[in-house]
């Protein structure tokens, strides 16, 4: 008998009483017997639960401990990954320098060596030296923006003449293509707060953009001030080829462009948007987008207005809602 | 003609520079390293200098510092030179001395057009 039986026996012997016990004798007996087993059985269960616990909550910690080993493995790679992209992209660069710069300097000295007619030639080994150049240079910054290494120096910087500048930059292949780029008169005070040199990245990605995906059409600028928020609105709309609403959801993610086969008949990396994104969000601003296939797309590049120019804005903007549009002609 | 001091210890990039701006018409001396900068200083007596920020042993920004402390290189124009193109290796670049500053890969056009602002008037 178990420790558990002798007790409930003496128990009910106490309370009720051991002459009224004896009489009913063997069923009294069974009675305490199967009031054991039972006992023992569910202790049992009870052991068998509390060891399956145990080992559940041993193997909880243990994956714990796994996920904690991956998660540290995992950030380890990606700084490793990081460094070397950057180590890469530099080592990279210098090779790539002398071929252009050799190219060129071969360009500029053929007539005089009597071989202008390899010049042809030495422009195309130049412009693919500057394509891979270009390409090096956006999976650096894609690798110091994800490695939170990228600085933004914010100044005042003034829309026109950034503009101005990408204006000049792209006209070649606008006519290439056959498109107008119209660009309005834009107030020379208005100025955001950025990094002159990303804004100009930005903007030359975004308008180079809509001048390749668009044929025989127009590329239009717009300036605007947002009444109300201190924010200033660059919107490029084209009249291209558009996206579709699942294109579109794809559009800000690394190495996807909206469509592979698009990367066949455009080129480029499908690295420019995400840049362009992110750099923007450092100079704390973001780029909007809508888009309607066969009909083309718009996108805005919101950033903080410069306090400098605010005094000559407050006119603008005055008791309006939404954007004030500078437009051109 | 106008005097130019290159300073840079990549052998390719240095025979660029030469050859492009000797054909553009200035006179130009080079040197590999900082110490050989400040050797020719004297003699070469450059109207600008296109100084290389990662050389070895000294590097460009101490190179600049060492110049400005000269009798010979107090106020000659000095047009920095990098691969890095962070918005702080401007700055540091013009606190240690430079007049300018430009990234690499070189655009001479753009170059040509620093060069020109900094050079003194009776250069040309």
């Amino acid at each position: 008998m178990t420790g558990w039986h002798k007790l409930l026996e003496r128990q009910l012997r106490r309370t009720v009483g051991l002459d009224a016990l004896t009489s009913y004798g063997p069923e009294f007996e069974r009675f305490l017997s199967a009031v054991n087993e039972a006992y023992v059985s569910q202790d049992e269960d009870r052991a068998l639960v509390v060891r399956s616990l145990e080992v559940s909550s041993w193997e909880l910690e243990r994956k714990q401990t796994m996920l904690q080993e991956a998660r540290l493995e995992a950030e380890a790679a990606n700084l490793t990954k990081g460094a070397f992209l950057a180590n890469m992209s530099h080592e990279m660069r210098t090779p790539l320098n002398a071929i252009i710069g050799y190219s060129e300097l071969l360009i500029e000295e053929a007539p005089d060596l009597q071989g202008e007619e390899m010049i042809p030639d030495l422009e195309k080994v130049r412009a693919a030296g500057r394509h891979l150049l270009g390409l090096i240079n956006d999976l650096l910054d894609l690798a110091k923006v994800d490695a939170g290494k990228l600085e933004v120096d914010l100044q005042p910087v003034s829309v026109a003449h950034v503009l101005g500048e990408v204006q000049a930059l792209l006209r070649p292949l606008a006519s290439e293509k056959g498109n107008t780029l119209d660009v309005p008169d834009i107030p020379g005070d208005l100025c955001v707060m950025a990094d002159e040199m990303r804004l100009r990245q930005v903007l030359l990605n975004l308008v180079g953009n809509a001048l390749k995906f668009t044929e025989q059409g127009i590329v239009h600028l717009g300036v605007g001030r947002m009444a109300g928020s201190e924010r200033v609105a660059i919107q490029i709309e084209d009249s291209g080829i558009g996206m579709t609403p699942e294109q579109l959801s794809r559009l800000f993610r690394p190495f996807v462009q909206a469509d592979s086969s698009t990367t066949r008949k455009y080129g480029g990396t499908g690295l420019g948007l995400v840049i362009s994104q992110r750099l923007t969000q450092l100079m704390g601003g973001e780029i909007t987008v809508t888009s309607t296939p066969g009909y083309g797309s718009c996108f805005i590049v919101f950033l903080p207005e410069a306090a400098l120019a605010s005094e000559s804005a407050s006119g603008a903007g005055d008791g309006e809602s939404g954007m004030v549009m500078v437009e051109g002609a | 003609m106008p005097r130019i001091l290159i300073v840079e210890d990549n052998e390719m990039n240095r025979d660029l520079l030469v050859r492009r701006l000797t054909r553009r018409g200035f006179e130009v001396t080079t040197a590999a390293l900082g110490r050989e900068a400040l050797e020719r200083l004297g003699g070469d007596r450059p109207d600008c200098i296109l100084m290389d920020l990662s050389l070895p042993e000294m590097d460009g920004l101490e190179v600049t510092r060492i110049i400005r402390t000269t009798p010979e290189g107090g106020t000659v124009p000095i047009i920095a030179l990098t691969a890095h193109a962070q918005a702080s290796d401007r700055e540091r670049a013009l606190a240690a001395g430079c007049d300018d500053f430009d990234t690499k890969p070189i655009d001479l056009d753009r170059l040509l057009e620093k060069i020109r602002a900094l050079l003194p008037a009776d250069a040309e």
